[in-house]
């Protein structure tokens, strides 16, 4: 996704996608693990665009987290802008991008992401933490499909 | 090199962050973008819980109304109490007062409806801020129980650090909140140090490891802070795990207040 139209898009799916995450994202919660909309945002986001946009795609993000959480920015930046380049990265190998594709990059991408923040920002109780990234993984990835679905019928077809 | 560069800015950022936050200040970054997304996430959050509260007035209206009644009676037989709870009141600051002891914390409860969650970091978004006198480090509590203290603090917006952060996480200060209780069933009541254990947990731990204490009994705050009073009720003892060779007793505390439920809170100034 390339030009204004692209970040005209970014913008407003980064701002919808922060204040969910800030407000409804608990009261969704499944089994005790709440979706991560600013995730499911990022990495779907970057699956139609390049490195580059990935990464800052990446980067806005994890400063929307952190501000908004009041968690470490730095954390939430690195970590994000990691996962938007290496996703971006990722569409530009020769694969066929679909639904199940969405589904599978955003549970790895939650797994991974959540993965780097423990190990950046350790927390009390670990095995709690894992369970709860392997549920967020499932239900990031649910997410992803009606938002890759939308991004793609205003974009056209995803890079490969 | 946008990925370095972004990375770097990143790091920027987060010290900038880091320095407001030692200087009790929210960094001005966060500040707009918690400025954007307030309005819009203020009207999801009315929205989402409108609609659970809409479902469940119409499955338990009786239940509801049987309640509301209730509740008025209540209302009623308080309002006989309410004069002598005034005068004791007056007659204690006063001779605070002739004591040369400073106004007691948690005097004043101001009214708060919770609007954000960020469950990686353990904090509420609450609509009241600098404005409404709230300060860092007042105690937070519902309806149930002490909820946590107050961390950033806006001009009309607060973020709280929940109890279950005790002792993991930094406050703005960098340091962890240390939170002191007490049990109250036993006299004298032993007293502890609380940490989080995880989202629902929390470990109280005492220095002695034949301090009385039992599954069931209830958990307080301590008092032993400038900020937070005495007799918060923090939550109940679900399991004791002496432990003798390092001197001290484990007390797993399930926590009064109950995250999803959460909607008003009162932050004592």
């Amino acid at each position: 996704m390339k030009g204004a139209k692209g970040w005209i898009i970014a913008a407003l799916l980064m701002w919808l996608a922060g204040s969910c995450q800030q407000s409804i994202a608990y009261q969704l919660a499944f089994a005790g693990s709440p979706p991560d909309f600013i995730l499911v945002a990022i990495v779907t986001f970057s699956l139609f665009s390049d490195r580059r946009n990935g990464a800052v795609m990446g980067f806005i993000g994890g400063i929307v987290q952190g501000a908004a959480s009041g968690g470490h920015m730095a954390t939430y930046a690195f970590t994000r802008t990691i996962l938007g380049f290496m996703v971006g990265w990722l569409t530009s190998l020769e694969f066929e991008g679909n639904a199940a594709v969405a589904f599978i990059v955003n549970a790895a991408s939650t797994c991974a992401a959540q993965v780097a923040f423990l190990l950046l920002s350790p927390k009390g109780a670990i095995v709690p933490f894992l369970l709860a990234t392997i549920v967020s993984a499932v239900y990031n990835g649910v997410l992803a499909i009606p938002l890759y679905a939308l991004l793609k019928k205003v974009s056209g077809p995803p890079r490969h | 090199m946008v990925l370095v560069g972004l990375c770097v800015f990143g790091f920027l950022l987060g010290s900038l962050q880091n320095s407001s936050h030692l200087k009790d200040r929210v960094d001005p970054v966060s500040s707009v973008i918690r400025s954007l997304l307030s309005p819009l996430g203020s009207a999801l959050n009315a929205c989402v819980r409108s609609v659970g509260s809409f479902a469940e007035g119409t499955l338990s209206s009786t239940r509801l109304v049987r309640e509301n009644r209730r509740l008025k009676a209540l209302e009623q037989s308080f309002a006989l109490y309410s004069d002598t709870i005034g005068q004791v009141r007056a007659e204690c600051e006063m001779l605070r007062k002739m004591a040369g002891f400073g106004p007691p914390a948690g005097k004043a409860r101001v009214p708060a409806l919770v609007y954000g969650f960020s469950i990686n970091e353990n904090r509420l978004t609450i609509n009241v801020g600098s404005n409404q006198g709230v300060k860092a480090g007042c105690p937070v509590e519902s309806a149930d129980g002490l909820v946590g203290t107050v961390e950033d603090v806006e001009a009309n917006r607060s973020q709280v650090l929940l109890l279950t952060s005790a002792g993991l996480q930094p406050n703005s200060n960098g340091k962890p909140l240390l939170i002191g209780a007490i049990d109250i069933n036993r006299n004298p009541p032993p007293a502890g140090l609380l940490r989080g254990e995880n989202a629902s947990t929390l470990t109280l731990t005492f220095m002695d490891p034949k301090a009385p204490v039992q599954i069931g009994d209830t958990i307080v705050t301590s008092g032993f802070s400038e900020k937070i009073p005495r007799g918060l009720v923090i939550g109940k003892v679900i399991q004791i795990d002496p432990s003798e060779e390092f001197g001290t007793l484990k007390a797993r505390i399930d926590p009064a207040f109950s995250l999803g439920n959460l909607e008003f809170v009162f932050v004592l100034t």
